[in-house]
């Protein structure tokens, strides 16, 4: 570490413990004027006349603040950040978004985040956000308001951790189980309740608008919750060009070139379209139900050409 | 404090003088490395300063600088001496709480927006955890990015390449055969089951097929014109889905031909059999092929094996 020379300036320390305060985009009156509460032998009388000085200086300086009945704003900063048309695309593109973060500690953080990354643009970047025209920009608010009240209730339940009861349509059947809470997923511009049913150890991603009813019930679930595994083999050549999810691992090839897949946490129904897919390079190990569910589902298949 | 000549930005004619250079210095090292005689020569011929300033009371500044939280070093003699700032307490910085929603943000983004969007949202993320030096964010954001393991300029040529039909030759990574040329006459690039695929007519066969974005190492050619190909033959499936209209995604080389109370049938247009016989497939039970024949045969062909697989271990 370098070796600090002795000799130091308090006026450096205070600008820069001002402009420390500011950069955070705001500052509350008694903090700022706190900064300067001891300058001259600790007489306060006099802060608010150094203050002003600071602030002078900061504005000579070239940065621009604001002050609001008793909260300064820093409208630009000496730490600039130059964005190419495409970035200021994609910040547009994470704002846009923002909406289905629930009301909460994390969209407070996200915006905090985008505040600072806004107020760090250089005045050419300012000027290129202006050329972007708004309808040009990614808005899927509308997307997402459609299901805004839904998906802050699901947040919700997530962060509660509490079972519920949900009642939804599945085909035109009217289904309901008893869950934990999981995650919201967004998926093909499809909104998917994910929970966990201790039942059936199985993970159901409940489309957000086929819900009809979800009712919290007051004890959360003390048994660890241990999804389902499902273990499938794919035979070559599909068992060598194969790219594991991020929820699958592989247990290595057999003799025979297979590959043995074990797979936790995929909903049955889009397992079962996927290995389907997979026609006979994919043979279901266990659990043994799975594998007569496939059975029967190729069964019913086959059924349907026996006309 | 020194007194200033009235300035019409502000209400006082005073200001700290020592703060303001030191914020010069600040913003001088921020531009870029800077030696003992250049920041001299700024500040001789700064309009409010104008005068010089001596190696002690720089050095005042920068242990000051140092104290208020800035990291400073001095390149050695051979280098210019100059002073760097490594870092400094006004960069921008994520904590977990930010790192955690924007990858929540940005995952629910990448399975709704275009390619083109997605990368330039990678583009972004990436430099940004680049700029902040942010491991943990950088890595928050490649175990969700459906790209990750992608070269993004890759993608960003074959996407062009994409938009204007080019006839390409890459160097494609078979599974089967190894790193050997194709050519193809690119369509479009899309996901199926979180998967990069790349579209097009494959001129080895004449067939329209796709190709693992993953298993492309390079563009090897992209022709100016594309050669004149006889167009691959086409098949028509037509097939029958037990299932209501809204609750359907038509493919893109689909379209419904016959709605009936409980079922819909459609029609699937393809030169690729494969990539028929995987569509009907993955729909189950619900699906029953209707035309052609030899396809409809194929598929209860292929559904028979698949049983024999579970019987014969």
């Amino acid at each position: 570490m370098a070796r600090l020379s002795e000799k130091y300036n308090d006026s450096v320390l205070k600008i820069f413990e001002l402009l420390k305060l500011l950069s955070n985009g705001e500052a509350q009156y008694f903090d700022v004027i706190n900064i300067f509460a001891d300058e001259v032998d600790g007489v306060k009388s006099n802060s608010h006349v150094i203050l002003n000085k600071y602030l002078n200086t900061l504005k000579i300086f070239g940065l621009k603040i604001k002050k609001k009945k008793s909260t300064y704003y820093l409208l630009n900063t000496p730490f600039s950040i130059d964005l190419t048309e495409n970035e200021l695309r994609a910040v547009l593109l994470l704002k846009s978004a923002s909406e289905i973060l629930p009301e909460g500690k994390s969209k407070e953080s996200f915006n905090k985040f985008i505040k600072e990354l806004e107020l760090r643009y250089s005045e050419k970047t300012k000027v290129l956000l202006q050329s972007i025209s708004p309808d040009e920009n990614f808005d899927l608010s509308c997307y997402f308001a459609k299901f805004k009240d839904r998906i802050n209730d699901c947040e919700k339940y997530c962060q509660e951790k509490q079972k519920l009861e949900i009642s939804y349509i599945s085909g035109d059947e009217f289904q309901s189980i008893i869950c934990s809470p999981k995650e919201v997923k967004y998926q093909n511009r499809k909104v998917c309740f994910s929970v966990y049913n201790q039942l059936s150890r199985q993970i159901f991603d409940i489309p957000i608008d086929a819900i009809k009813s979800i009712r919290q019930l007051p004890t959360i679930s003390s048994a660890p919750e241990i999804s389902m595994t499902v273990v499938f083999k794919l035979k070559e050549p599909l068992s060598k060009s194969y790219k594991l999810k991020e929820w699958e691992y592989a247990k290595g090839f057999d003799e025979q070139g297979n590959l043995t897949v074990i797979n936790t946490n995929e909903d049955f129904d889009v397992l079962f379209a996927r290995l389907l897919k997979y026609a006979d390079k994919c043979v279901i190990v266990s659990p043994k139900f799975l594998k007569d569910r496939m059975v029967s589902i190729i069964d019913k298949t086959l059924e349907n050409y026996q006309d | 404090m020194k007194e200033f000549l009235k300035n019409n930005k502000v209400t006082y004619n005073l200001m700290s003088f020592t703060g303001f250079k030191s914020l010069l210095v600040f913003s001088l090292l921020l531009e870029s490395p800077k030696s003992y005689l250049e920041i001299k020569d700024y500040f001789e011929k700064n309009e409010f300063i104008k005068e010089s300033i001596s190696i002690d009371t720089l050095r005042v500044y920068l242990t000051s600088l140092r104290m208020a939280g800035c990291e400073i070093i001095r390149a050695k003699k051979t280098e210019g001496s100059k002073y760097r700032m490594v870092s400094h307490p006004f960069e921008l910085s994520l904590n977990a709480d930010q790192i955690k929603s924007i990858t929540k943000v940005y995952k629910a983004l990448s399975k709704n927006i275009k390619l083109e969007e997605l990368i330039l949202l990678d583009k972004f993320l990436y430099k940004l955890a680049g700029q902040l030096h942010n491991k943990d964010f950088k890595e928050s954001i490649e175990a969700v990015s459906p790209l990750f393991g992608l070269d993004i300029d890759l993608l960003d040529e074959l996407l062009k390449c994409a938009s204007a039909k080019r006839q390409v030759t890459v160097e494609y990574n078979s599974p089967r055969s190894g790193v050997k040329p194709l050519e193809i006459i690119i369509d479009k690039l899309g996901f199926n089951n979180n998967k990069l695929y790349l579209y097009g007519t494959g001129l080895e066969y004449n067939q329209y097929t796709y190709l693992p974005v993953s298993r492309i190492n390079r563009i090897i050619e992209i022709k100016l014109k594309n050669d004149a190909i006889t167009p691959p033959e086409n098949i028509t499936i037509g097939f029958e889905v037990k299932t209501k209209q809204s609750e359907f995604k038509l493919g893109d080389d689909e379209k419904i031909v016959e709605l009936k109370d409980n079922s819909i049938v459609a029609e699937l247009i393809t030169s690729n059999p494969f990539i028929a016989k995987q569509r009907v497939l993955s729909l189950g039970s619900a699906c029953k092929v209707l035309y052609p024949e030899e396809f409809k045969n194929e598929i209860i062909e292929t559904l028979k094996r698949m049983k024999e697989g579970y019987f014969l271990g």
